[in-house]
């Protein structure tokens, strides 16, 4: 079952400026996602987690760029692919489920028109298949096959999201990454849509990228998660060692700021100060300035992630007691 | 903003046009011959003593050319002026009041904007004593719509931020909110309306002129073509008699344009901002994978 | 849909009412009689019983203003302009009839070709953005569209014209050729129309092109466009159906509006070759102080702008599903 499906090593990702000078907006970031697993990426807004993604899948618009590294997808170096291999390997290998689908989908055509273009794309032309293929996809996410004909305005908010699912499964690729898929969402809404993701997920087998902010949702829908700060990888572990609130003390933070539970005996906290800029970044730790455990070198000494148990690393040397 | 519009090559270019043409008009009719006398035989082609060539009357084509500038630029200039005063007004009401003024106004510049200008111009024109003040009012009178449909919506956008609103809950005089928070914000907004409206004038006035709506006894850039027309130019080949006006007509258009280009850049980022990543000349594709050698 | 097509005919039913209005209250609210410079080229030509017919039609009568009002919409209504003054005793009506046809065709063909042609050279600037079509195409023909039409016009057929002698710079057919269904006088009206039709094209270019690559930079930005990448549909799809396609819209719009402004181009350019169009007829009715003529055409162009305009809200409502 543990076999890697996508291994990044090392990657920089970051947006070129009109002078010429580069925003490294993510900064050597190294992961290994399994088949059938889901690797929830977690962070506050602006620290790098979707252009980490999107840089990864090269699908970052202008003046996106991926400075370094190396990412491998199901056997394909995705780094030193050429426009059309690039092109024929896209949603039949990872496909996306974004954020907003009402401005992901094309405004004048139909749900029908996205389902055969995209199969249109992969050399499948014919009408029959595209009608078949895209009624069994909006059945499967619980929408009426009549909407195959509606435009993307006609359908509510949460409708919207449930067909760009359906369209990230048609050719059921090996990953698909969930962009904040259910953020802009109600509640009982994304609950409803979420539960219908694990079981396509048990049944289908894919494995998931998930970005979000929402630290308590991963706990219950990721294998593994990654928390990102200020484009750098602090900590990244199984789900249960977050259980007892992580280690780094970032994390911790995020932990704090959780509202608590009906009938938790507990006061929200937040983490002081504000988002690290992104474009200058602090020096050494990029977390230090807000870190209430910070020490002399933590300002001078970029940190490594380090094992602490297996499977579970973080960067940040005090916690790791690999303090020199 | 003042510093990027002097570094934007569009701009600057525009401008040293502009100024050159307006220069020529303000000194050059000193310097040139008597544009009305008849000086020659008609229809010379260019030559030494008439540098651009005579008109279908003897005149010199290069001195009507020169003074021609003069009167059409200022009424385009005055026109201008007028434009966007009454645009600002009607678009400004509109946008800042709303409601039922919004509605009013609106309807009014829409039903302005879908009228076809010159036949309208004619119709009015006709019962007016031609001259620079008829076009002055004509052009002013059917000019207005398209510059208060941009500023209605400059405004609506303005009045809709925070500073505003604050502004208004804490009970500011209406008067010193458009003075203090709306005016500046719409500076350069009035600039390139100006500018655009100066460019319709010219075009527009020129236009009725060649018509022969305008004083056919004055030297405009209008009436030159007029006569050029009248006196057979295509027939017998002169095209002198009708070129010169023309580029300096394009001329002034093409720098304002340019000008108007260079505000647009300066104030909209969107569209200066250059694909940085990968050749220019590519369409959206990958993202692109830059390794740097040092790192 | 019908509803929005409805309302929209409400509105220039209102247009055409105030158009109506202006032409009425123009006259009379100049300076001096409106009836007496109107007739002045009528004298001696007209015996006092038909000026009164005259008077009568344009509601220029001693009666109440509100009754004039009514009397001249009630002659309008019935397609009543009056008499002509050039075309003595030819009834406005019937005058600018002749001249209909010939402008509907050739500033129709040339606002449709420029139309068409610059929005795909703008789409093409946009697409490849800094490219050799882009660095090239916007400069020259901002600069071409500098220029007045008509001196285009008359540059043209000097130089095409009277040097060249490849078209003929006068009319809208030979005049050795009898109007007709058939080949010869079809090839002379597409040779004449050329010359006009190509300047008309040329300077309405420019325009077009730099709206719609402005657009279409702002629709090449779109989530939509990005994922539709992400699908690995073909460059070509994208650029046709996703950016153009919605880029399209805006420009649309604007192309009704623009109408009012190219038309009143398009009269002064058969001024120049002497199309027997409503310019001609223009220029004809200001020489000849005819103005009842004058008004006939502008009631009739402005009409015929309306009505375009109605044209191009129904395309509007076809080709974007939002106003449905």
């Amino acid at each position: 079952m543990a076999e890697p499906l996508l291994v990044v090593q090392d990657l920089s990702v970051g947006y070129v400026q009109g002078d010429g000078s580069v925003i490294r907006a993510v900064e050597d970031i190294s992961f290994t996602l399994n088949r059938g697993e889901t690797l929830g990426l977690c962070g506050e807004s602006g620290c790098g987690k979707s252009t980490l993604v999107y840089g990864l899948l090269r699908t970052l618009a202008a003046p996106g760029a991926v400075l370094g590294g190396s990412v491998m997808l199901d056997g394909h170096d995705l780094l030193a692919m050429h426009d059309e291999g690039l092109r024929k390997l896209r949603w039949k290998t990872a496909s996306i489920v974004p954020q907003s689908a009402l401005n992901a989908l094309n405004p004048v055509l139909t749900i029908r028109a996205h389902v055969r273009d995209t199969l249109v794309a992969h050399g499948e032309f014919s009408r029959d298949v595209a009608e078949r293929r895209g009624a069994e996809l909006l059945r499967m996410v619980d929408i009426d096959p009549v909407h195959l004909a509606s435009y993307p305005h006609e359908l509510s908010g949460g409708m919207r999201q449930r067909v760009a699912l359906a369209l990230a499964l048609l050719f059921e690729p090996p990953l698909i990454v969930m962009d904040e898929p259910t953020t802009a969402l109600d509640v009982v809404v994304e609950r409803s849509i979420l539960r219908r993701v694990r079981e396509l997920q048990e049944r289908l087998g894919f494995a998931m990228l998930f970005i979000t902010h929402d630290l308590a949702l991963l706990m219950e829908l990721a294998t593994r998660i990654g928390v990102m700060y200020a484009g750098r990888m602090t900590e990244i572990a199984p789900v249960a060692a977050f259980r007892g609130g992580g280690m780094h003390p970032y994390t911790h933070g995020l932990f704090g700021a959780i509202p608590p539970a009906i009938g938790e005996d507990r006061i929200p906290t937040s983490i002081r100060g504000n988002a690290a800029n992104i474009a200058a970044p602090p020096s050494g730790c990029r977390f230090h300035p807000r870190c209430d455990h910070a020490i002399a070198s933590c300002s001078v000494d970029v940190p490594a992630l380090t094992r602490c148990a297996p499977n579970h690393t973080v960067a940040c040397p005090i916690v790791t007691g690999t303090d020199a | 903003m003042i510093r990027g519009f002097l570094t934007n090559k569009k701009a600057l270019a525009g401008l040293v046009v502009v100024c050159a043409i307006a220069l020529t008009a303000l000194i050059g009719p000193f310097l040139v011959q008597d544009p009305t006398a008849f000086l020659a035989r008609p229809l010379l082609p260019p030559n030494w003593d008439h540098w651009l060539g005579t008109t279908g009357q003897g005149q010199d084509v290069l001195a009507q050319t020169v003074v021609g500038a003069r009167l059409t630029l200022t009424v385009a200039v005055a026109t201008g002026i007028a434009v966007v005063g009454l645009g600002a007004l009607a678009g400004g009401a509109a946008g800042y009041l709303g409601g039922r003024w919004d509605d009013g106004l609106s309807l009014l510049i829409n039903v302005f904007l879908v009228l076809p200008g010159l036949p309208l111009m004619v119709v009015i024109a006709a019962w007016l004593p031609p001259g620079p003040l008829t076009m002055f009012a004509v052009l002013s009178l059917t000019g207005w719509a398209w510059q208060a449909r941009v500023i209605r919506a400059q405004v609506l956008s303005i009045a809709k931020r925070d500073f505003v609103a604050a502004a208004r809950v804490t009970g500011e005089s209406s008067l010193r909110i458009v003075a203090v928070e709306i005016l500046p914000n719409l500076a350069s907004l009035l600039v390139s309306s100006f500018i655009g409206a100066t460019v319709y004038a010219i075009g527009a006035q020129v236009g009725l002129e060649f018509l022969g709506l305008g004083d056919v006894s004055a030297v405009t850039w209008g009436t030159n073509l007029y006569w050029a027309s009248n006196d057979a130019a295509l027939l017998t080949g002169s095209w002198w008699t009708f070129a010169p006006t023309g580029l300096g007509v394009a001329l002034v258009g093409f720098g304002l344009t340019l000008v108007n280009f260079g505000i647009d850049e300066v104030t909209n980022p969107r569209l200066t901002a250059q694909r940085a990543v990968g050749k220019p000349g590519q369409p959206p594709g990958p993202t692109p994978v830059l390794r740097s050698s040092n790192g | 849909m019908t509803r929005y097509l409805l309302r929209r005919a409400g509105f220039y039913a209102l247009a055409a009412w105030v158009a109506l209005t202006l032409n009425f209250l123009v006259p009379r609210l100049m300076p001096g009689d409106p009836a007496s410079v109107m007739f002045a080229r009528f004298q001696g030509e007209l015996d006092p019983e038909a000026i009164d017919a005259l008077r009568e039609t344009f509601g220029l009568t001693d009666a109440p203003l509100w009754q004039q009002y009514f009397s001249y919409l009630a002659h309008v209504a019935q397609g009543d302009f009056g008499t002509s003054v050039v075309y003595f005793p030819a009834p406005v009506s019937e005058v600018i009839g002749s001249g209909l046809m010939w402008t509907v065709f050739l500033a129709g063909i040339a606002v449709v070709l420029a139309f068409v042609i610059g929005s795909t050279l703008g789409a093409l600037s946009a697409w490849w953005r800094g490219g050799f079509l882009d660095s090239l195409a916007p400069p020259i023909l901002s600069f071409i569209g500098a220029f007045p039409y008509f001196w285009l016009a008359m540059a043209a057929a000097w130089l095409f014209g009277f040097e060249l002698g490849w078209f003929p710079v006068r009319h809208a057919y030979g005049l050795d050729i009898e109007p007709g269904f058939h080949l010869a006088f079809f090839g002379s009206v597409l040779k004449h129309a050329f010359l006009p039709a190509l300047t008309m094209v040329v300077v309405a270019l420019g325009g077009w092109l730099l709206s719609m690559r402005n657009v279409m930079l702002g629709t090449l930005g779109e989530d939509f466009v990005n994922y539709a990448q992400a699908r690995g549909l073909s460059k070509r799809r994208i650029l046709v159906h996703y950016a153009a396609r919605n880029a399209l819209l805006p420009n649309v719009a604007g192309f009704g509006m623009a109408l009012g402004f190219v038309l009143s181009g398009a009269l002064l350019t058969e001024i120049v070759f002497s199309y027997p169009g409503q310019g001609y007829l223009l220029i004809q009715a200001v020489r000849g102080q005819d103005y009842p003529l004058m008004q006939g055409i502008f009631l009739t162009i402005t009409f015929a702008v309306l009505g375009a305009n109605w044209l191009v809200d129904l395309l509007t409502a076809l080709l974007d599903p939002r106003t449905r």
